[in-house]
């Protein structure tokens, strides 16, 4: 009976199964480019579509809204780490810095009115100046020079008020609850941020430099730049917009807190690297890292509409950006493999 | 092609056949033979960059060959893993040891596949038992408590000669040995391989130092530009014989030449001087002169280049360039007075593969290219432009990435992005390193384009023809020093090889 069979088929089978696997390396072949070229706009329509599926609650003027105005403060964040880690670092004290921000926006508002809010930014700025000049300056590798800044930030805001103060500036409330349209000022602020920095990066020298050392700093210190002041700015932006954002998220809570904002810093990271930003430096678009906000918020939003149990949440959010960092990297690999060969 | 034919050979104990790897495309060896008999000394010679490491890497499974085969003991394998080679027997010797420098001698030696007690702990007391048995029988007095860290080169040369042997080896890869040795101690260590070999051990052996492959060599294989030369018993060669092998390609013109040197001097360096790397270097470079500077790997040639430009602060000396002299210190003081560097790690400290040819080629213009802090794009795209079509850059677009160049077409985005600032001094570090043939020639074009612009070329080449061919004038590095200055009449592949290798006294 065997003996029967063998005769024929197996050189049928074989043919079928090269028409298959010509027909799948070509579909394989261009969701892997899609993957690799456009993978945060795939998963970002991919989210929306899983929410509008999950719950009819999801896509509501209400609902979209309230993810803009939490995106509007984490978007603000990871734009400037976005910025740091294109240009070869990171900087693990952005939440701290919110925290330090609302603090200085709520004690000083009274007094200063809106002109609390470039004091908070310039609070921000001077936290990132003491990053920057202790990776450039001093050396010390980001990771342990931006956890030195992390903890001065969050100590120097229980240092102005342990408690908390509240905002009762009539102005900051009106602010953040402003919308245009139906959009919500703030979020607007944050796309204009986005779009403003995108400019910069395509557009300017300082971007170009960003780039260029983020990518291999041997070559462009060899080429000129200055290597130093390039990534020094790269860490002011990152202050001077972690304070902005925490100016919004005083605005929001109406109070300053000392306390808030812990293990935002993995936040930013987390949504940058979901927007496709190289963890290794040199690569990366800041409108992506927006969407990255998007997808990682909606996610978050989308889980609790369906009532995902919040530890399970963690969890998932969790494989969302192991899945980002890996996949893009699989994709990567397997392309590299096909070439080489 | 050379010797494989004789398969009648019984005691083989290796035997590759079409040694073929292809890096990115471009071939490191094409098709080499190469075969060890038990006992033998196989001595393995070539210039730098002939293929000699990626062959011994294959062999000890560290690289996988694009083709060809590896028989070993009677199996023939497409290629090898490094556990599999270590299964057969294959250990390798490097110039950089790789021993863990706090641990001690007989951890060292038996790290990785320590012997167990019947309990399943270490046995500490059999190890350093064999291992003081290991180093007897290779005549060393050693103590094998003694850290790795406190011995010194030589000694711990010895120590991974001993490491290699705890394992059932029946092939030794040595790879330049003699580098970091005395005198007295390359007699040791020469005495220790023929007890190897009478062992019935096969050993590949690598060096630059010609007479010692006389003296301890059984056969001798040539490689050049990554193909097998030819193999032959020693005792039917000579240093002059195995040196034409070694460089000997016909020097039909695909250089070119242009003699262009002007009579005003670009570049002047006098007395520079940087500890252990150059000792007091001197010389001048006229407009549109190429100057070249040999030497092995490791005479200090790279050193130089950055001490000129200034990345690396020289410790005495000074770097004059149109009679301005350099404040040194950061590659910025050496480019503000027209200087460009080529480095020879192009992918390392050339490029940003990952960014753009135009974004590549405008780097070190980028302040000529803007307005304020504002890029001008079409200035920009215009200059990148021009030298793609100038210097025939094979690339789709201005946007595509370098990485995905070839070493060639990367090569020239270097050129390009220094040409792009406009340089009158141009150091150029290995220019022709990982490019194949075809574009070898264009980039010795645009050299000498450059000379008859008047640009001053200081070229470090360990390509022999390439420093004969495109030199009007050659200095030889041994050591950190300058051991000959040349005229490109006087300049031949065995005067240069006579003064750029170290002279081993143990031979005479």
């Amino acid at each position: 009976m065997m003996g029967g069979t063998t005769t024929s088929s197996p050189g049928d089978q074989r043919a079928t199964t090269e028409t298959t696997s010509g027909t799948w390396s070509r579909v394989a072949g261009r969701s892997r480019r899609i993957l690799g070229e456009h993978a945060v706009e795939t998963l970002f329509v991919g989210v929306v579509l899983l929410g509008f599926i999950a719950s009819p609650n999801f896509l509501t003027t209400f609902n979209v809204n309230s993810i803009l105005q939490q995106a509007a403060v984490l978007g603000i964040l990871a734009v400037g780490q976005a910025v740091v880690i294109i240009s070869g670092g990171f900087d693990l004290s952005v939440g701290s810095v919110v925290a330090l921000s609302t603090m200085v926006t709520a004690s000083t508002i009274a007094e200063f009115g809106l002109l609390s809010i470039p004091v908070a930014v310039l609070a921000g700025g001077a936290m990132g100046a003491v990053s920057g000049l202790a990776v450039t300056w001093a050396r010390i590798p980001p990771f342990v020079a931006t956890l030195a800044v992390l903890g001065i930030a969050r100590g120097l805001a229980f240092t102005i008020d342990n408690q908390g103060i509240v905002i009762s500036d009539a102005q900051l409330v009106a602010f953040h609850a402003a919308h245009v349209g139906p959009v919500p000022l703030v979020a607007l602020v944050w796309l204009a941020i986005v779009v403003l920095v995108h400019l910069l990066l395509r557009f300017t020298r300082t971007g170009t430099h960003w780039y260029a050392v983020g990518g291999n700093l041997e070559t462009a210190r060899l080429a000129g730049v200055p290597v130093a002041r390039v990534q020094l700015k790269a860490y002011l932006l990152s202050g001077c917009l972690a304070g902005l954002a925490g100016v919004l998220f005083a605005a929001r809570s109406s109070s300053g807190s000392p306390g808030i904002a812990a293990g935002w810093e993995l936040d930013s990271i987390a949504v940058v690297v979901i927007g496709g930003v190289s963890l290794l430096g040199g690569a990366g678009n800041v409108l992506r890292v927006a969407l990255g906000v998007l997808i990682y918020l909606m996610l978050a939003n989308v889980m609790n509409l369906v009532n995902v149990d919040t530890y399970l949440q963690n969890v998932l959010k969790a494989v969302l950006i192991l899945s980002a960092v890996t996949i893009p990297l699989f994709v990567q690999r397997r392309g590299q493999a096909r070439r080489a060969s | 092609m050379t010797e494989h034919m004789d398969s009648a050979v019984p005691d083989a104990l290796v035997r590759m056949v079409g040694i073929t790897k292809n890096y990115a495309g471009v071939a490191a060896l094409k098709g080499v033979d190469l075969d060890l008999r038990a006992g033998e000394v196989h001595c393995l010679i070539g210039e730098n960059g002939a293929g000699k490491s990626t062959l011994t890497r294959i062999l000890t499974g560290a690289e996988q060959p694009t083709q060809g085969t590896i028989e070993v003991a009677g199996h023939t394998h497409n290629e090898l893993r490094p556990a599999a080679a270590h299964e057969l027997g294959i250990s390798a010797i490097y110039q950089e040891t790789d021993l863990v420098p706090d641990l001690t001698v007989w951890q060292n030696m038996y790290l990785g596949h320590e012997p167990r007690t019947r309990y399943g702990t270490l046995d500490r007391r059999g190890m350093r038992r064999s291992a003081r048995h290991v180093l007897d029988d290779l005549g060393v007095g050693l103590a094998v408590d003694l850290r790795v860290a406190d011995l010194s080169a030589a000694n711990a040369q010895l120590v991974q000669i001993a490491k290699a042997l705890t394992r059932e080896n029946r092939v030794l890869i040595m790879d330049e040995p003699s580098a970091v040795l005395s005198d007295h101690e390359l007699s040791g260590l020469f005495g220790i391989i023929r007890t190897l070999c009478d062992r019935g051990i096969g050993i590949i052996y690598i060096s630059h130092r010609l007479d010692e492959v006389i003296q301890l060599g059984d056969r001798v294989t040539v490689l050049r530009d990554g193909r097998g030369v030819e193999t032959t018993e020693v005792r039917d060669t000579s240093i002059p014989a195995m040196i034409r092998s070694m460089v000997g390609r016909d020097l039909t013109d695909q250089f070119g030449k242009v003699p262009a040197a002007r009579e005003t001097v670009a570049l002047s360096v006098r007395g520079l001087t940087a500890a252990g790397r150059f000792q007091d270097v001197s010389f001048d470079v006229r407009h549109g002169e190429i100057l070249g500077i040999a030497g092995l790997v490791g005479a200090g040639r790279s050193s130089l280049l950055s001490g000129i430009f200034g990345d690396l602060s020289p410790d005495d000396g000074e770097v004059a360039v149109e009679g301005q002299r350099l404040a040194g210190g950061s590659a910025r003081a050496g480019i503000a007075h027209g200087i460009g560097l080529v480095p020879e790690d192009r992918r390392g400290a050339g490029l940003v593969l990952g960014r753009s040819v135009q974004d590549n080629v405008t780097l070190p213009s980028i302040d000529s290219l803007s307005w304020g802090p504002f890029l001008r794009p079409g200035a920009m795209r215009r200059v990148t432009r021009r030298f793609i079509d100038d210097f025939a850059i094979r690339t789709p677009s201005p946007a595509q990435p370098v990485r995905f160049l070839s070493g060639g077409n990367q090569q020239k985005v270097v050129l390009a992005k220094w040409l792009a600032r406009g340089v009158s001094v141009l150091l150029l570090d290995e220019p022709t390193v990982g490019v194949d043939v075809g574009a070898k020639s264009e980039i010795y074009a645009l050299m000498n384009r450059l000379a008859e612009d008047g640009v001053a070329i200081v070229m470090v080449s360990s390509d022999l023809p390439e420093v004969l061919g495109m030199s009007d004038r050659v200095i030889v590095m041994s050591e950190g020093r300058v051991t000959a200055e040349l005229s490109r009449n006087e300049a031949t592949q065995e005067a240069i090889m006579e003064a750029a290798v170290p002279t081993s006294a143990a031979v005479a």
